[in-house]
């Protein structure tokens, strides 16, 4: 009787002991805090994949983060923000493939970070939801804020593979309408126009590699010589890994028409191949020219001396598209580095190619090919324009550029150089300025104006210990030692940078005084944002914002360190586990 | 100490009842049970001997086979207890929302009436829990002081249902271990107010059958119940060391309590 009464007595003990109910998965699973992190105007966004949303840190006036958590879709894709950085962009896979009708398609969240006033706490809110009928993994955004483009291409690093298609087309694309207003709750098709559409990419093989977002240009390019009209036109160009394709974006919204399925227009596809050998070469640097009325683009390859050149002129009648590029091959008599269209006396549009086999660049006239070769002291493989920032003497609408190279690909000590593309008797440039700098440059960072946009930071290659800032109204360039090779930040204010490199070591340059102001924290630091917060501060900046440095130490939950970015001093506030708190 | 008395008391009776079979032997004075039958003849006047005053009669001399024994006055409890928490602040630190934990209690019946008794005790729970947070190395520790107040219906030789009340005090340690927070782990200690309310059945294992006797008897017993305990805010900070100008924020876990329905089983020693 007693040894009945025991076992169930034990029996029920083991029964309620095992069925307790389990841990939500929230808690069960790891927090992934490695590249998870994007800067944003007035905070720092963290995607919590594992409990799909991202959690914006926002910093008080006493240097305090706060965490406002905004919902995302299932399984995080890769994410990117506006240029201004007041919005961010997450695309997520959703429960794919859809097995139930609970689960949860593809989509891509627009997310605001935002405040009213000076004064008042950034908020951040859900400003749209599109969703998709296949899920992609990569995403480009438009400079200019009116598309995003969602397209699959080789995959992404990013997106887990358990959620990726048995079966996927990489030159998938899906086109979003950021103008479009707000897509309705329940659409009635996975991807609605005219907020977003789906299509494939004619392919001959290749996969996108790379997207660029053109300027405004009016096109068709010399419409008024062939007596059509030019409409103000945004285009996307998709390099490929063989070829390079030119898509409307303007008309990619259109109704289909006739038979058609896809909406908007059909991109052209510049095939690189000859179809009758099998040498492949793949686009690479790709430029539009920002003349609004020239129609151009031009880009070279990784294997061959061509430089390309594509002026988007009138279609004939009954083509898909009002333009056709008329394409230029130019031979730069070695492999380029890299291109820009420059201007040089009177306007004249060039294209300059650097070719650092042959230590020279090469100019180059777009409509007749013909090359005027430049020889340089070294051989430079990097080229930017700095014209408005240099006092070229020169005024108007017709001054010449100013083009900063720098970069070395036998990694010696060649400094960086200024090139001033006006034509004086005898060669075909004005000047060439070298400044000597003891190390390789590996990047040059541009400092946003208004203030010190005449500045650039030139950062040397892992392991130096040095890197410098280089003042072009002045043709100097400041050293800045460090113990050990930093990562450097501008702040988007353009009035200071920050060197840290990954232990506890942090400093604060002033671009008034170019006087390193040193920190520590007590953690390793991951990476650093310097954001807006509330209130006003004495500020060069205009408007007076109060900004505070965040320090992200990724280990654990994500712990931060919060600088006021504008007086640091040593006694900062750390903040730790910010996402351990309850979704 | 009633037991222990009869027991003293029932000894010495037991060796004068054999000493009266020796009549060369006088009597022992100190003896009061040997009070003369009332039946027989007084003995012849004599010069009275020094014999000490007998001033109250025992209780008595003979054990009184009618009671029963078994429940004993004092009982000290050990065993196993089981809590159910469904509290949300309570996930960080367990994978399935059971709380173990290992009890000792005390008491001793201060009234009886019939079938009825009434048992006083202490009682002391400790117990701590431990999951993965997030990554993080989490652990709950919990320790519960409470006076029970025991009401038991004795239902004869199985054993006795008893109705317990328990209220008290429970101090809880959470700890998080996250290494964003270097060298001091994020922690929160407090008191609060803790109560169980429980029935149960308490089972006679042995000795069983042997009522009168009074020895230590061992129990079996299976308990149910709520616990309730007063909700806390689990706000972890680091535990940074006393002078230490750090300024580090905490993080707010939401709120705890640990209240829940439970189930304990004890062995128990009733003497």
């Amino acid at each position: 009787m007693i040894s009945s009464r025991l076992t169930l007595l034990a029996l029920a003990g083991a029964c309620l002991t095992g069925s307790c109910g389990g841990q939500p998965s929230y808690w069960t699973k790891p927090v992934n805090t490695t590249n998870v992190t994007y800067g944003m105007a007035g905070g720092v966004a963290v995607v919590d994949d594992v409990a799909h949303r991202v959690v914006f840190l926002t910093a008080t006036a006493d240097q305090e983060l706060e965490a406002q958590s905004v919902p995302i879709g299932h399984n995080f894709a890769s994410a990117a923000t506006s240029a201004d950085g007041k919005k961010l962009f997450v695309l997520s896979s959703g429960d794919w493939p859809i097995q139930t009708s609970s689960d949860q398609l593809p989509q891509l969240t627009v997310i605001t970070l935002d405040s009213p006033n000076l004064t008042t706490p950034f908020q951040a809110s859900v400003s749209n939801v599109y969703t998709m009928s296949e899920p992609v993994s990569n995403l480009a955004i438009d400079p200019l804020g009116a598309y995003a483009v969602g397209y699959q291409g080789s995959g992404s690093s990013t997106s887990p593979s358990q959620n990726q298609s048995f079966a996927q087309n990489p030159n998938e694309i899906v086109i979003f309408n950021l103008t479009a207003g707000a897509v309705p709750k329940t659409p009635s098709s996975p991807t609605q126009p005219p907020f977003a559409v789906s299509r494939s990419l004619r392919s001959f093989g290749g996969t996108p590699q790379q997207l660029t977002f053109s300027p405004s240009l009016n096109l068709p390019a010399n419409a008024a010589t062939a007596g059509v009209t030019a409409t103000k036109r945004r285009l996307l160009l998709i390099e490929t890994n063989i070829d390079v394709s030119i898509l409307d974006l303007t008309h990619a919204f259109d109704p289909p028409v006739g038979s058609a399925k896809t909406y908007g227009r059909t991109e052209i596809t510049v095939q690189l191949t000859s179809g009758t050998g099998t040498a492949s070469v793949t686009p690479t640097g790709l430029v539009v020219d920002p003349g609004p009325d020239d129609g151009r683009i031009a880009f070279f390859t990784t294997a061959d001396s061509n430089v390309y050149t594509l002026q988007l002129l009138p279609a004939p009648a009954g083509s898909p598209n009002d333009f056709n590029p008329q394409i230029n091959l130019t031979d730069v008599g070695g492999l380029p580095s890299d291109i820009q269209f420059v201007h040089t006396d009177l306007g004249a549009l060039r294209v300059a190619a650097l070719v650092p086999t042959m230590s020279s660049a090469v100019l180059i006239e777009p409509d007749t090919s013909v090359t005027t070769k430049v020889a340089l002291p070294a051989a430079y493989s990097n080229m930017s324009l700095v014209t408005g920032v240099v006092g070229s003497p020169a005024s108007g609408t017709n001054v010449p550029d100013v083009a900063l190279l720098w970069g070395s690909s036998s990694a010696n000590a060649s400094g960086v150089a200024l090139w001033t593309l006006s034509t004086t008797v005898g060669q075909p440039y004005r000047s060439i300025e070298v400044l000597d700098i003891a190390a390789p440059i590996q990047a040059v960072l541009d400092v946003p104006g208004p203030l010190y946009d005449y500045l650039k930071v030139l950062a040397t290659p892992g392991g130096g210990g040095d890197f410098y800032i280089l003042d072009l109204s002045q043709r100097t360039a400041n050293p800045i030692h460090t113990t050990n090779s930093p990562l450097l930040t501008i702040a988007p204010d353009g009035l200071r940078m920050w060197a840290y490199d990954q232990s506890t070591d942090l400093a604060r340059i002033d671009f008034a005084t170019l006087t390193p102001t040193p920190l520590t924290t007590n953690a390793s630091i991951s990476v650093v944002y310097d954001i807006e917060r509330p209130g006003t501060c004495a500020s060069a900046a205009s408007p007076p914002r109060c900004r505070s440095l965040v320090a992200i130490n990724a280990q654990g939950t994500l712990g931060a360190t919060v600088f006021d970015a504008l007086n640091p001093v040593a006694s900062a506030r750390q903040d730790v586990a910010l996402l351990l708190e309850g979704p | 100490m009633k037991p222990l008395t009869i027991l003293f008391v029932i000894a010495p009776a037991a060796f004068a009842t054999g000493a009266l079979a020796q009549p060369a032997q006088p009597a022992l004075p100190a003896l009061p049970a040997l009070a003369p039958e009332p039946s027989q003849p007084a003995p012849s006047p004599a010069p009275a001997p020094p014999v000490r005053p007998v001033d109250t009669p025992p209780e008595s001399v003979v054990p009184a086979d009618g009671v029963d024994r078994r429940d004993g006055n004092w009982r000290i409890e050990a065993g196993y207890r089981g809590s159910y928490v469904r509290s949300s602040g309570y996930n960080p630190f367990s994978n399935n929302g059971y709380f173990p934990e290992f009890s000792l209690a005390a008491s001793r019946t201060l009234f009886r009436s019939g079938r009825f008794s009434f048992a006083p005790g202490v009682a002391w729970d400790v117990g701590n829990t431990g999951a993965t947070a997030r990554g993080d190395v989490s652990s709950l520790a919990m320790q519960r002081i409470t006076v029970s107040l025991e009401g038991r219906l004795h239902l004869g030789p199985p054993g006795y249902a008893y109705l317990r009340a328990a209220p008290g005090a429970a101090v809880q340690h959470a700890q998080i271990d996250d290494p964003s927070s270097p060298g001091a782990p994020l922690s929160n200690r407090q008191w609060v107010f803790a109560t169980d309310l429980s029935a149960g059945y308490a089972w006679l294992v042995w000795p069983r059958f042997e009522r009168s006797l009074v020895q230590p008897r061992l129990w079996l017993q299976g308990e149910g119940g709520y616990g309730f305990v007063a909700e806390q805010r689990l706000a972890l900070a680091p535990a940074l060391p006393s002078g230490s100008t750090e300024r580090a924020s905490g993080i707010d876990l939401g709120s705890l309590s640990m209240q829940g329905g439970f189930f304990r089983i004890a062995a128990a020693v009733s003497f």
